[in-house]
């Protein structure tokens, strides 16, 4: 074995390191291979990100449209309010994390629950996460944020955002009409696919109804940040070409029919009981008032989270105070129902103003027996007596002569058993017991006397919203048309124009104006002759109103016999619900008012005197203009 | 006047180019704090000082300057683990009062040096060394290695470790120990990945392959954020860059470590696709240059020091560069003559000192 000498071992190095020139020649194409794809290949790519990086895009909410009354006063509005979030992961080192939330909360005064479910979120943040603004305290008011604002300075990657808070000035007295806005949930992310995740959107009444048109669109605006999430001063030798920032616009401002005055008093007037009350207008569909009692403050539940117990309390409660009444509670009409089959009869030929029917108290066929309110009985009926004493016998005749498609028939004309298509959602359509009906529920069964004759008194299976009685009520006044009810005057844009929303008139009926007259006369009767069932609860200083009563059983006599009284509060249920509803003046008629009080008991002296002050409340601000 | 055979013009110039532009992304990086410039421009005068110095010295006192130089390399690594200072959970430097004195940067010439005056006294056989001829290097080489890879610094330990292996395979190995080496290799990296590599090691790595294969951009671990935002930076540079001073990236911190580590970021921001390959074909110039130098060198010392130098300055702008553009985990290399960092460039000057003086010597002796 041979010893190399130098000159061959470094020629032996020469020749061996020659191949380490390819592998470094290598080595370089790999880089440059690398770069060009970076620079060249994905470069654009690349200095999009770059510009992301370092200009922060921001949402600007836009406000929310007001809702004012038809009189202007605000029933929803609009406060400016602030929230403040950090960014996980320039907010402070992981050893550093518990410290500065002690900071930050005792800068922003948080309460023992926000400083822990704080330290929690941030324990559980991780990956993506830590770049996502993580909220802190919302709901700071103007003044508030200023204070706090030159110690936040200190912290980084704090972000402060204004947004807006949705007040109802007129709390409960308007909180169906409005309904209330809530957090968007996942639904509504789909059905409104360009919403912020942290958006509102209108949960009930109006405020879901005119979504659309209340909510406004987004602003965005544009800030630089440099790594730590601070918003900083653009160093004057970048040329970053920032997009202009663009404003949020305000959604649009909607106008309402409802006369605040009258909405008060619609308020107030019901006291502790439960029902629902409305004041329209006959010839347009105009609502003036709407109310449906108990009522919830819209306020309490206009939260990002509705706070658990006020939602208890407000959707475990028996009263329901979360439905309105008005539109989505069903009731039995009651007495209300019988000016339908009375112009049925009139229509139909079956009866005339001045035929009659003897009223013996009961009415014996077959093995059933059915009685009028009045066991007595009133004699020799005729349709006006019918109506103003509220005769029961003279519709059970009548419903015979009928037959009960002739009733339904008219029933479906005036409404009944349909949305009145009412600008507010969840509208209920009640129920109209037609054959269909019978057929669909209780197939095989011959539709008796008895049914019809319960039909004909507004009981058994028809049930109707305060709404469409109010509808019906209407059509009677004005000679036979259907308006469409709406709560909605005008949208207002945010630069002023204005977009009027017109009545619709559903259909017009064709029944002769004479037959309208004696109903109306008779409906007059009820308020204003001795022996009317409302005569002692009218109220004389506004001129006559025409109305009618309804007392509604809630459940049969013979179920009511079984009840154990010893409990209060089943007793309090099953008392009959009180209607009444009348349009006014008599004379030349304007409105209808309609109170519907749940377990009230008589309709002539629980819902009348509501009726009446809602009538009041219109005649004497109408005469003071 | 400076005497122009002096001088290997081949070797000077790429250096002081490289230099200036390193000076100008400094200063680029440093636009807040420009403290860390201005060190660093102290830094390169004293280098200048330094290289003229080693371009005259006699290389047969570094030979000798060798053994003691390793030893004194040992103990100072020692030390390091000792009483070294800590900055960002590892303990690479020592406190000299005036300046941190990174001990490793040390070890990769002194070990050059060592492999250098070792193998020069070992003649080769015609067919080459065997395993046993190498083994006392092997392990005097495994000891900083061991050392480094403690502070931990896991980069520089295999930087030295590949430097040193480099070395002695130009030299001749028997080809039966070179293949029994390589498999050797092959079985040994599993074993060393489950128990010598630290979790957030791991990490990294696992990190770095997820990002090179599915090409996504979700950011979860700290060192992929830095890797992301470091490619960010180099791909918005595109063709000419966004000019000296302008890169966002840079100046409003994104880019992390920025002065250190990441400055070829900085530079790839500012100066684009066009200054990054005029940076590329400089190195590669520079590296070529040197291997060529061995053509004309008459001693084994001489020519293995020419082989280190190359192997060190070429696998450390490798990582460096692979590391910044995501090809590689992340690891505490610098990027020679551009990175802030004196030790690092007062070794690279003084090699390349080295080098020079070879290469003149070589020429006009």
């Amino acid at each position: 074995m041979r010893i190399l000498n130098q000159t061959e071992e470094v020629k032996n190095i020469f020749l061996r390191t020659r191949k380490l020139v390819w592998i470094i020649i290598f080595s370089f194409f790999l880089l440059f291979a690398r770069v060009f794809y970076l620079q060249i290949v994905k470069g654009h790519d690349l200095t999009e990100k770059s510009r992301d990086n370092f200009i922060l895009s921001e949402k600007i909410f836009p406000a929310r449209g007001d809702i004012l009354s038809y009189d202007n006063k605000l029933i929803a509005t609009t406060q400016p309010s602030f929230k403040i979030s950090i960014v996980p992961l320039f907010f402070a080192e992981k050893e550093m994390v518990a410290e500065q939330i002690d900071r930050i909360s005792s800068v922003l005064e948080l309460n023992k629950n926000e400083i822990s479910r704080l330290k929690k979120k941030m324990d559980r943040c991780h990956g993506r996460c830590k770049y996502m603004p993580m909220l802190v305290k919302n709901e700071i008011p103007r003044n508030r944020i200023f204070k706090y604002s030159s110690y936040l300075s200190s912290f980084p990657g704090i972000i402060i955002s204004s947004s807006y808070k949705r007040v109802f000035p007129m709390g409960e007295d308007t909180s169906h009409i409005t309904g209330y806005v809530s957090k968007i949930n996942h639904r509504e992310l789909t059905k409104y696919p360009c919403y912020d995740p942290e958006d509102f959107t209108g949960k009930t009444g109006l405020e879901k109804k005119y979504e659309n048109e209340l909510h406004g669109s987004y602003g965005e605006t544009f800030h630089v940040i440099d790594h730590m999430g601070r918003k900083i001063e653009l160093p004057e030798n970048i040329n970053a070409n920032i997009p202009f920032s663009k404003e949020a616009v305000k959604g649009k401002n909607l106008r309402t029919t409802i006369l605040s005055y009258i909405q008060k008093t619609a308020a107030q007037s019901f006291g502790e009981r439960a029902g629902a009350a409305i004041l329209m207008e006959v010839k347009t569909g105009r609502i003036l008032a709407m109310y449906s009692s108990p009522s919830y403050d819209a306020n309490l539940l206009s939260k990002k989270r509705i706070p658990a117990k006020i939602w208890r309390e407000y959707s475990q409660s028996i009263l329901k105070p979360l439905i309105n009444k008005a539109i989505r509670q069903t009731y039995f009409p009651g007495s209300t129902f019988k000016v339908i089959p009375a112009l049925a009869g009139l229509h139909y030929g079956k009866i005339t103003p001045s035929s009659t029917f003897l009223c013996q108290g009961c009415l014996f066929f077959g093995s059933d027996t059915k009685c009028c309110w009045n066991r007595g009985g009133h004699g020799y009926v005729n349709l006006k007596r019918s109506l103003k004493e509220s005769c029961d016998i003279y519709y059970y005749y009548l419903s015979q002569e009928l037959g009960l498609d002739k009733i339904t028939h008219m029933s479906s004309l005036f409404g009944i058993g349909l949305k009145t298509g009412i600008d507010l959602p969840w509208e209920n359509s009640g129920v109209l017991p037609d054959r269909a009906w019978f057929s669909y529920n209780y197939p095989g069964m011959r539709v008796h006397r008895g049914l019809l004759m319960n039909l004909t008194i507004g009981q058994g299976d028809i049930r109707t919203t305060p709404l469409q009685l109010a509808v019906v009520y209407a059509a009677i006044a004005n000679g036979g048309i259907i308006v469409q009810p709406r709560v909605t005057e005008e949208l207002i844009g945010p630069d002023g124009k204005i977009e009027k929303i017109g009545s619709q008139t559903v259909r017009i009926l064709d029944i002769e104006p004479k037959y309208f007259d004696a109903v109306k006369k008779a409906l007059w009767s009820v308020t204003n002759e001795l022996g009317g069932t409302a005569f002692y609860h009218a109220d004389r200083t506004i001129p006559d109103a025409a109305g009618k009563t309804g007392t509604s059983q809630v459940i049969s006599n013979v179920a009511r016999k079984k009840i154990d009284y010893s409990e209060e509060e089943r007793r309090f249920l099953t008392q009959d619900d009180a209607l009444f509803v009348a349009f006014f003046p008599y004379k030349n008629p304007e409105v209808v008012a309609i109170a519907v009080v749940e377990n009230g008991g008589h309709g002539g002296s629980v819902s009348a005197p509501i009726v009446y002050k809602l009538l009041k409340s219109y005649h004497f601000k109408k005469a003071m203009e | 006047m400076i005497n122009r055979k002096k001088f290997d013009m081949g070797i000077t110039i790429p250096l002081i180019i490289l230099i200036f532009l390193g000076l100008l992304s400094l200063s680029s990086a440093t636009t807040h704090n420009p403290f860390k410039f201005h060190v660093q421009i102290v830094w390169v005068i004293l280098c200048v000082v330094v290289f003229i110095f080693t371009t005259f010295s006699d290389i047969r006192a570094w030979e000798r300057l060798a053994l003691p130089m390793y030893f004194a390399n040992i103990v100072l690594l020692a030390l390091v683990l000792v009483i070294g200072k800590k900055i960002g959970g590892a303990q690479r430097w020592l406190d000299l009062g005036f300046m941190n004195f990174q001990v490793s940067e040390l070890t990769k010439i002194s070990v050059i040096l060592f492999i250098s005056y070792r193998l020069n006294m070992k003649p080769t056989m015609e067919d080459g060394y065997n395993l046993f001829d190498i083994l006392p290097e092997f392990l005097a080489i495994l000891l900083p290695v061991l050392l480094i890879y403690y502070e931990p610094d896991l980069g520089t330990s295999l930087l030295v470790g590949f430097v040193s292996f480099v070395m002695i395979i130009s030299t001749k190995i028997n080809r039966k120990w070179l293949t029994g080496l390589i498999i050797f290799v092959i079985i040994a990296t599993p074993v060393l990945w489950q128990f010598g590599l630290k979790e957030y090691q791991k990490e990294r790595v696992v990190a770095l392959t997820t990002m090179l294969w599915s090409d996504s951009n979700e950011l979860s671990l700290t060192s992929q954020y830095h890797t992301n935002q470091s490619i960010i930076a180099i791909g918005s540079g595109k063709l000419n860059g966004k000019g000296y001073k302008k890169g966002t990236q840079n100046l409003l911190r994104f880019i992390p470590e920025h002065h250190t580590d990441f400055i070829f970021s900085v530079y790839a921001e500012e100066f684009g696709f066009t200054g990054v390959s005029l940076l590329f074909l400089l190195y590669m110039f520079l590296l070529i240059k040197i291997l060529n130098i061995i053509n004309r060198v008459k001693d084994k010392f001489s020519s293995l020091i020419l082989v280190g130098t190359v192997a060190v300055i070429w696998l450390q702008v490798f990582i460096n560069i692979g590391m910044v553009m995501g090809m590689l985990p992340v690891v505490g290399i610098p990027l020679p003559f551009f990175s802030y960092g004196g030790s690092s460039l007062l070794f690279n000057t003084i090699i390349l000192g080295l080098v020079h003086n070879i290469s003149i010597n070589s020429k006009y002796s």
